[in-house]
């Protein structure tokens, strides 16, 4: 064994520098942490690129006038001012309106009824839960192709079956009264498949000892359900409530499939108002504008009902 | 000796170095391999964009191939897409800059693109081949010029060539008109005898016409007429003397007498004689005049060679009526234009390929998806051979057509027109009230600056 005197040699390969230079290089790549954040890496940059960098450059373009091909000119809030007194801006808020007063309640009601009814202990009830979900994992286009031949009124299923009973169906998605609600039922029968899901989640997680503990004391049928499941389902109706409202504010394939927003604007909802103006009049800005006055509505409805929620929202 | 094992740590390191290598391989831009071989020097590639119609993409690989026949080292494809993605994907390229070579415009986009100079001006191309502009109609050359300072598709320089054209006519079911023993409709015709006719030929379900006692309107069975709304009145209009609105497309004209004269006489058509279906009653029918419902249609000659396939009565076109104050008749037509996108490498060879397209050569299989813009193409044989007995009508209109007002700020107004006008249509407002809503509402549009749009 020869005896070296370079320094190298003296420190060795186990010498406490060289462990500490190896160690801190090695210590990175050893930290989970970060072969964490480099494995979502791709999302997060995928997000910031594809989503959140959108949402904020949208925000820039609504303080703009131009289209997609010429560069935007700065005119301060001269978009925001015009849709305050633009009279298709308040129809489309309008039409909305109705469309979401009509969509959610009534769609979370018979949701609720048909979670009821699929919450047997039945051979079958499965086939059933399916049957119902599927048209929630249909294309909204397919769906609302669909309903432009149920809808005919010529040859049409329901004024069909409407002319069984001795009544004349109108002309559905050519009168102004009937278009919207015709796209309200359609959308009410669209929803209940997946509202009755979460329903059905919600009411199998409520303990029976509730039940139990009320049928001990004497409740009917009735009692239970209003006084133990409908409070229990509380968040789960609050959960459907928030993003029921949120999606039926951004109804948009169902009225540009069916109607165009026609006739006479009677279904021009505020997201196709939106579209109308960023591709067909290539009024960029300004729809950028409809649709940050979309969000911040969006955004107060919410903080409104976060804040009611502890009025009536019971979490056990 | 014992078998090497990867520690999970070891395997994490690993996956995460592939996973990070593969993704900068991908990002990297590929570089073409050297080959032994030199490319072919003179070897072109020109590419033309078009929106999935397949009467013309079949023409179009047709021509193309024949072109690149005769034209060794030229190769022209179509580059298509779904009308629905196909501008928008056309916007994203412009905005690129990298655009193809020619294209096909449409009036929605043509006023935009020719507006930020995306075209190609063939004015001096032209000259120098001294091409003489007369052979094609005046109208289709006219839809191929822009003009800057006004904002007009109509007039100024030349940034297109029509390939084919179509315009208004009237279809009428000879059968209907035999059964009710009247004449067929002629160049003769006024608003008057079209109207007459019309309410002669709308029926009841007891076989009463529109205008007799007892007529049942609840219960039609065949309506004398129907329109292509749009451009029915339009045409109505012009015939009678007004305009939608003026020239230079500065002032809406929607309230001068002529014009509000003849929306009265369509909503009377509508709602009091009930010789045209509603929209409502509408919805009901695919196609009312192919199914035997209507006797007559005011529609677009781009449906003759499909009513010709397709229809299963005798049937006919004529001329559209002319108004009933003697004026020379009019009618609309629009063309369908091709473009050289300024930024083409080869644009010499685009426009080559351009004059072959759209000469005697390219219209021979033009001629299979509408009316050519070429006289000598429309007149001859190639095109006028065939069903309807006056199929010249669909090339004639050529020579007393007017456009649609294609221009800057035509979606704009037209749009609001469009929705504004569906009042009348439905009964809730009359004609006066509707078109005075309009013109204030579109009036700020055509008062717009084209430097300000």
């Amino acid at each position: 064994m020869s005896t070296t005197t370079s320094a190298e040699d003296k420190r060795g390969a186990w010498s406490p520098r060289r462990r500490i230079e190896l160690s801190r290089g090695t210590r990175l790549l050893n930290n989970e942490h970060v072969i964490g954040y480099l494995f979502v890496a791709p999302l997060i940059l995928g997000l910031l690129v594809f989503t959140y960098g959108p949402v904020v450059a949208a925000f820039g373009l609504s303080f703009t006038k131009g289209d997609y091909i010429s560069t935007p000119k700065w005119i301060g809030l001269d978009n925001y001012s015009a849709l305050l007194r633009e009279d298709l801006f308040w129809k489309s808020l309008k039409n909305t309106l109705y469309y979401v007063v009509g969509v959610v309640p009534a769609g979370m009601v018979l949701s609720l009824l048909l979670a009821l009814a699929m919450n047997q202990k039945l051979r079958g009830i499965v086939v059933f839960r399916t049957i119902f979900f599927l048209p929630t994992i249909t294309s909204s286009v397919a769906i609302s192709l669909m309903w432009l031949w149920i809808y005919n009124p010529e040859f049409g299923v329901l004024n069909f079956l409407l002319k069984q009973f001795s009544i004349k169906g109108p002309a559905w998605l050519s009168s102004p009264t009937w278009a919207m609600p015709a796209v309200i039922i359609m959308a009410i029968w669209r929803g209940l498949g997946y509202n009755m899901l979460i329903y059905l989640a919600g009411l199998q997680g409520i303990p029976d000892i509730y039940y139990e503990a009320a049928e001990i004391d004497g409740a009917g049928k009735f009692a239970k359900f209003w006084h133990i499941t409908v409070p229990l389902l509380s968040p789960t109706t609050f959960l459907l409530l928030i993003l029921g409202m949120i999606g039926a504010f951004q109804v948009f394939e169902y009225t540009y499939v069916m109607t165009g927003g026609g006739p006479v604007y009677s279904t021009l909802t505020l997201v196709l108002h939106i579209y109308n103006n960023a591709f067909r009049n290539f009024q960029m800005g300004y729809a950028s504008a409809l649709a940050y006055v979309l969000f911040f509505i969006l955004l107060g409805l919410t903080i409104i009902q976060f804040r009611l929620q502890n009025r009536w929202v019971h979490y056990e | 000796m014992s078998i090497p094992q990867l520690t999970r740590r070891q395997f994490v390191r690993l996956s995460a170095g592939v996973a990070a290598t593969t993704l900068m391989a991908a990002c990297v831009p590929a570089v073409a391999p050297q080959g032994a071989g030199a490319p072919a020097a003179e070897a072109v590639e020109l590419s033309f964009d078009m929106y999935n119609f397949d009467p013309w993409l079949k023409a179009l690989d047709e021509m193309f191939k024949a072109y690149g026949e005769a034209n060794p080292g030229v190769t022209a494809t179509v580059q298509s897409a779904p009308g629905e993605e196909f501008w928008s994907r056309q916007e994203a390229r412009l905005a690129a800059g990298n655009p193809s070579d020619l294209s096909i415009g449409d009036p929605g986009y043509f006023g935009r693109y020719a507006h930020k100079g995306y075209y190609l001006d063939l004015a001096s191309y032209v000259e120098r081949d001294q091409v003489d502009l007369a052979d094609w109609f005046d109208v289709t050359v006219n839809d191929c010029r822009y003009d800057n300072t006004t904002g007009i598709v109509g007039q100024g320089a030349l940034v297109g060539m029509p390939a084919t054209y179509v315009g208004l006519i009237l279809y009428y079911n000879k059968d209907l008109f035999d059964a009710a023993g009247l004449a067929y409709p002629d160049d003769t015709w006024t608003r008057d005898t079209f109207t007459e006719a019309a309410l002669a030929l709308t029926k009841d379900v007891a076989g009463k016409s529109s205008g007799d006692a007892d007529f049942n309107a609840d219960d039609i069975v065949q309506w004398g007429v129907t329109h292509n709304l749009g451009y029915g009145l339009a045409v109505h209009t012009w015939n009678n003397g007004g305009a939608l609105i003026s020239d230079d497309q500065t002032k809406c004209l929607l309230t001068e007498p002529a014009t509000v004269e003849v929306f009265e006489w369509f909503g009377k058509l509508l709602h009091e004689d009930h010789a045209n279906p509603t929209p409502a009653q509408l919805e009901g029918l695919p196609n009312p005049l192919q199914v035997g419902k209507v006797a007559m249609s005011m529609d677009g000659s781009w449906n003759v060679d499909y009513y010709v396939a397709n229809l299963a009565f005798n049937w006919d076109i004529a001329p559209v009526p002319k108004g009933n104050k003697g004026l020379d008749r009019i009618t609309y037509a629009g063309t369908n234009t091709l473009h050289i996108f300024k930024d083409s490498k080869h644009l010499e060879e685009a426009w080559k390929l351009l004059q072959f397209m759209t000469g005697e050569g390219g219209m021979a299989y033009f001629a299979k998806t509408g009316t050519p813009s070429l006289k000598a193409t429309a007149d001859s044989d190639v095109y006028l051979t065939g069903a309807p007995e006056h199929r010249a009508e669909a090339v004639n209109i050529g020579n007393y057509a007017h456009n649609y007002y294609p221009g800057l700020k035509s979606d704009q107004w037209k749009q609001i027109y469009t929705a504004e006008l569906e009042a009348l249509w439905f009964g809730q407002s009359d004609a006066a009230a509707v078109l005075q809503t309009i013109c204030e509402k579109i009036t700020p549009i055509l008062e717009t600056p084209v430097n300000e749009l």
